[in-house]
């Protein structure tokens, strides 16, 4: 026997309809209130690279694994400030529809779902097998999720009930039976489900039946992107400070230009004076979109 | 940073379409031809259609992972499916030469004994007569003479510091041969403590609610016949024949065991074999000095094998850090679901893999006489 825990971080392959994207946006770290929060699709946004003819692999088919493209909407991302993008694996909201048990293994509890309440768009999840390392997280009845309590699925068929006598009273009659065919509901099992050995008389907590839950896939670590918008960088400030000037004499236009010459501010420059021709002020004023065209550099310096 | 959380700033420096490029229209006074002006990133956010940004294939690379963990504890119970009746089970049998006196063969699992060595176990034939402590495994066996004709319940009895497992297996005195309802009994589970109201105590091994109620249809569509011929090579056990006196090995001389029951005859001297039968196995000792040999699977007749479906245990598949004995059935890390079916019978070529099979799958008790 070898006890150790195995594992690494490993590339996820997850596909962007098991992601779930949400936006929460600040104009300012300051700001402690009024976020912006929706959700963005996933599917049209999350994009996973695949493999070429230099990586390896099956090119344009063999997903690269790990490193996605992530697109960040032109409507969404249009104003100065700190975006952050929470990725968390898709949530399925459903209801339980019975905690049963097996009725040829009745010490096999688990949770029956009905599939008629499952979102349509989650449905494909639901096959035999298919929902195997999910978790499932419980709401209770005001609504609220019972906090840090999750239990994960360790199998799910479908099945069907199955009705049968039993000479204690204190037992379900109804008991459900493993089939191979497609119905619409859904047995799983999770863990733990059996009584520890130090108590065993303790049936550990799976669900009621009507209760609302939560189920998740475990196919990737949640992650939150932190997107700053800046208006300013390095490389304007140093536009700034070195890129090249000018200053019209006649009209007291000054022009700073970008290291391609382009223009890059233009600000008005003139005196306050008072009646008596006493310089008061010397003022720059941002001529902001009222650019002057003809202070193009190239013209004035040629 | 760390692989949850990213940073990402984006400014002038980072994008490119930060230019306007402005075109004079026709006829002004400035100089002819476009001047180009930068834009702020306030401007190209807000500059496109609608207020939307300019900078519409803006897209960042990021990196999903996962963490993957293996619970890294195997042990001998990894990827076994262990049904229930094989840690407590029993097989009886009788002979219609004989037909008060039943044999009772507890079956429960040798291989794992290890975890039951805290078991005891103890038979009550159902006559009456007080519960008899059994020790010895199958394929020891100990057996009962009922008196009077009339229908019993055997109960095997496992104690363990857990509870309470019980197997009962209804017989009829005097045997005919019948066939025999419900050969693999009914399983009940009594705890030492707590309360297990909502715990079922006793369960038949088929149910009878399912549509289609019997073994038949429940079972794998792969089969073997039996017995079943098995050869290979060994090592030549012709001195086991040999007897006293000058020639010690002599064609169709019977050898008898201390038992005086046939052992063995030496049943062909040829130039180029000597062949021979040891304990109903055949031998065959070439000139150069290979032996090769042929049997028969232990003799079980269709009849006489219980069949069963199999049905993986799926309390088995929980996660579990230790293997553990929970009521009356044993915990594992399973693997595989529950509507495997563990068609494996194709493997099996030699008596060792019968035993094996489903582990435990058949109940092999050699019959003699029947």
């Amino acid at each position: 026997m070898a006890i150790g825990t195995y594992g690494t971080i490993r590339p996820s392959d997850v596909s962007p309809e098991d992601v779930d994207i949400i936006l929460n946006y600040t104009p300012s770290r300051d700001a402690t209130d009024n976020f912006i929060l929706k959700s963005l699709d996933a599917k049209t946004i999350l994009r996973p690279y695949f493999n070429n003819a230099s990586t390896g692999g099956n090119a344009d088919i063999e997903i690269l694994g790990g490193l996605y493209n992530l697109k960040l909407p032109a409507n969404e991302f249009n104003k100065l400030g700190i975006y952050t993008l929470y990725l968390r694996p898709a949530q399925i909201r459903t209801q339980i529809n019975d905690c049963g048990v097996l009725s040829a293994l009745p010490n096999i509890k688990g949770i029956v779902i009905n599939l008629d309440n499952v979102p349509a768009q989650f449905k494909n999840k639901f096959t035999a097998q298919g929902l195997v390392g999910f978790r499932i997280e419980y709401l209770n009845d005001d609504g609220t999720k019972i906090p840090n309590f999750f239990r994960v699925i360790t199998s799910n068929f479908y099945c069907q009930p199955v009705t049968q006598n039993l000479t204690n009273t204190s037992q379900k009659a109804i008991r459900y039976r493993y089939v191979d065919g497609v119905t619409n509901l859904m047995f799983c099992t999770l863990t733990p489900s059996s009584a520890p050995t130090n108590k065993p008389n303790a049936t550990p907590f799976i669900g009621q039946p009507g209760q609302n839950i939560i189920i998740s896939n475990t196919f990737f670590n949640p992650i939150t992107i932190d997107i700053e918008v800046a208006e300013h960088d390095f490389n304007t400030l140093a536009i700034a400070l070195y890129g090249n000037q000018t200053k019209s004499i006649d009209d007291g236009i000054y022009t700073i230009y970008d290291t391609e010459n382009n223009i890059y501010r233009q600000y008005n420059l003139y005196e306050i004076r008072d009646e008596y021709n006493k310089l008061l002020f010397e003022v720059r004023q941002d001529r902001g979109n009222n650019i002057d065209f003809s202070k193009n550099f190239t013209s004035i310096t040629t | 940073m760390n692989e949850d959380r990213y940073y990402i700033k984006i400014s002038p420096e980072v994008i490119n379409g930060d230019i306007f490029n402005i075109c004079y229209p026709s006829g002004n006074t400035y100089p002819s031809g476009c001047t180009y002006v930068y834009s702020g990133m306030s401007q190209i956010l807000s500059g496109g259609t609608n207020g939307d940004s300019l900078l519409t294939g803006l897209t960042i690379p990021i990196m999903i992972t996962e963490t993957a963990v293996d619970v890294g504890l195997y042990s001998i119970f990894d990827g076994n499916l262990l049904q229930s009746d094989v840690v407590k089970n029993f097989v009886f049998s009788a002979q219609t030469v004989s037909p008060k006196r039943y044999y009772f063969y507890n079956t429960s699992d040798q291989k794992y004994k290890n975890y039951l060595k805290f078991s005891t176990f103890e038979v009550d034939w159902g006559d009456g007569v007080s519960g008899q402590t059994i020790t010895t495994l199958s394929p020891n066996y100990i057996y009962h003479d009922y008196i009077n004709n009339g229908t019993y319940t055997i109960t095997l009895t496992q104690k363990n510091p857990w509870g309470v497992n019980t197997v009962k297996k209804t017989i009829v005195v005097p045997f005919t041969g019948t066939t025999i309802d419900n050969p693999n009994g009914t399983a009940y589970f009594t705890s030492n403590v707590g309360s297990w109201s909502a715990t079922p105590i006793s369960y038949d091994y088929i149910f009878t609610g399912d549509s289609e109620n019997n073994i038949v249809s429940q079972v794998s569509s792969n089969y073997t016949s039996t017995p079943f011929l098995i050869t290979g090579n060994t090592d030549s056990r012709i001195t086991e024949l040999q007897s006293y006196g000058k020639n010690p090995y002599v064609l169709n001389k019977v050898i008898k065991d201390k038992n005086n029951q046939f052992f063995g005859v030496i049943s062909a001297m040829t130039p180029t074999y000597t062949g021979y039968t040891i304990q109903d196995t055949q031998y065959l000792d070439f000139i150069d000095g290979t032996t090769s040999y042929l049997t028969y699977s232990s003799g079980l007749i269709p009849e006489w094998m219980v069949q069963e479906p199999i049905v993986k245990d799926e309390s088995l598949m929980n996660i579990v850090y230790q293997p553990e004995v929970q009521s009356d059935v044993f915990i594992e890390r399973g693997k595989n679901s529950a509507l495997e079916r563990i068609e494996r019978l194709g493997e099996v070529d030699n008596i060792g893999d019968l035993e094996n099979y489903g582990y435990g799958f058949f109940n092999f008790i050699k019959q003699e006489n029947l």
